[in-house]
């Protein structure tokens, strides 16, 4: 399943996902969270295993064809139910109706990636498949001892 | 027909609220208490809230006098602050395996934001 993945060693915190998000959506559905030593960019998981879906009691939530959990406006009643059983407390209510991350379909339907990863300077959000996303971490981490090794850099 | 209530077992999730069209089931969150009040007077029977209710706390009855009950709403164990939630919501969510410890929104966000950070150099 295809998904947004967050690599925090390589966000900037320059917010830009923040942006695009509201420029798409009207509002943001990413938040950037700065601590010490890391930033990272939240938006809603779109769980394999969706804690929200199971706790809807209107069967307003569902996935799309590329994984996305989505809400179906006609059926939600705004109960708040998805945002008990949620995690990382992502829904947020609009009046009678819960919004959250929807992975820009309209981009989707037209090949184009979510805009928040589209802009990331840093390439600290990705669209990509989870285990696509361990192999090149895997790679990176490897790559980076190669050259403490070569550059007989002590190991930390 | 009407909603008849069993107040041991709603937890005052007000998802009935949420999807009732008339206006008879209503709620105010205040100082701490929740209370749910349904006005049988408004009621146009289409019995929307048994179907949405998610522990099963609403049956249908041919009459009704009116009803009302009260929640206490629930603290995060985090910041302490005051929830949206039922005390009975959070029992119900424990139980189910939802959570163990039970966090406002604001603090899972960064609570779990943290996790997702930690060991990045």
């Amino acid at each position: 399943m295809t998904g947004i993945l967050i690599d925090p060693g390589k966000c900037i915190a320059c917010r830009a996902c923040e942006v695009a998000c509201e420029r798409e959506h009207g509002r943001s559905f990413i938040t950037v969270f700065e601590f010490e030593g890391s930033a990272v960019p939240l938006n809603c998981r779109h769980c394999e295993k969706a804690p929200c879906i199971e706790a809807c009691p209107t069967g307003a939530l569902f996935r799309d064809k590329d994984g996305a959990v989505m809400v179906d406006v006609k059926k939600c009643i705004g109960c708040d139910m998805c945002l008990l059983a949620c995690p990382f407390g992502i829904p947020e209510m609009a009046g009678k109706i819960m919004v959250k991350c929807d992975l820009c379909p309209e981009r989707r339907a037209e090949g184009k990636l979510p805009l928040c990863v589209q802009t990331c300077p840093t390439r600290a959000l990705t669209y990509e498949e989870p285990n696509e996303f361990s192999v090149r971490r895997r790679k990176s981490y490897a790559e980076r001892i190669a050259l403490r090794r070569a550059h007989d850099v002590p190991q930390l | 027909m009407f909603p008849n209530f069993d107040w041991e077992k709603c937890i005052g999730c007000i998802a009935c609220v949420r999807t009732c069209r008339g206006g008879a089931l209503s709620y105010t969150d205040r100082e701490g208490i929740r209370t749910i009040t349904f006005e049988p007077g408004l009621c146009d029977g289409d019995l929307l809230c048994l179907e949405v209710c998610p522990v099963g706390a609403i049956e249908p009855s041919p009459k009704s006098s009116g009803d009302s009950a009260t929640f206490p709403l629930a603290r995060c164990e985090n910041c302490g602050k005051l929830t949206d939630f039922t005390v009975k919501e959070v029992e119900w969510g424990k139980e189910r395996g939802l959570f163990d410890v039970f966090l406002c929104p604001e603090c899972r966000r960064v609570e779990s934001a943290k996790r997702i950070g930690e060991g990045f150099e």
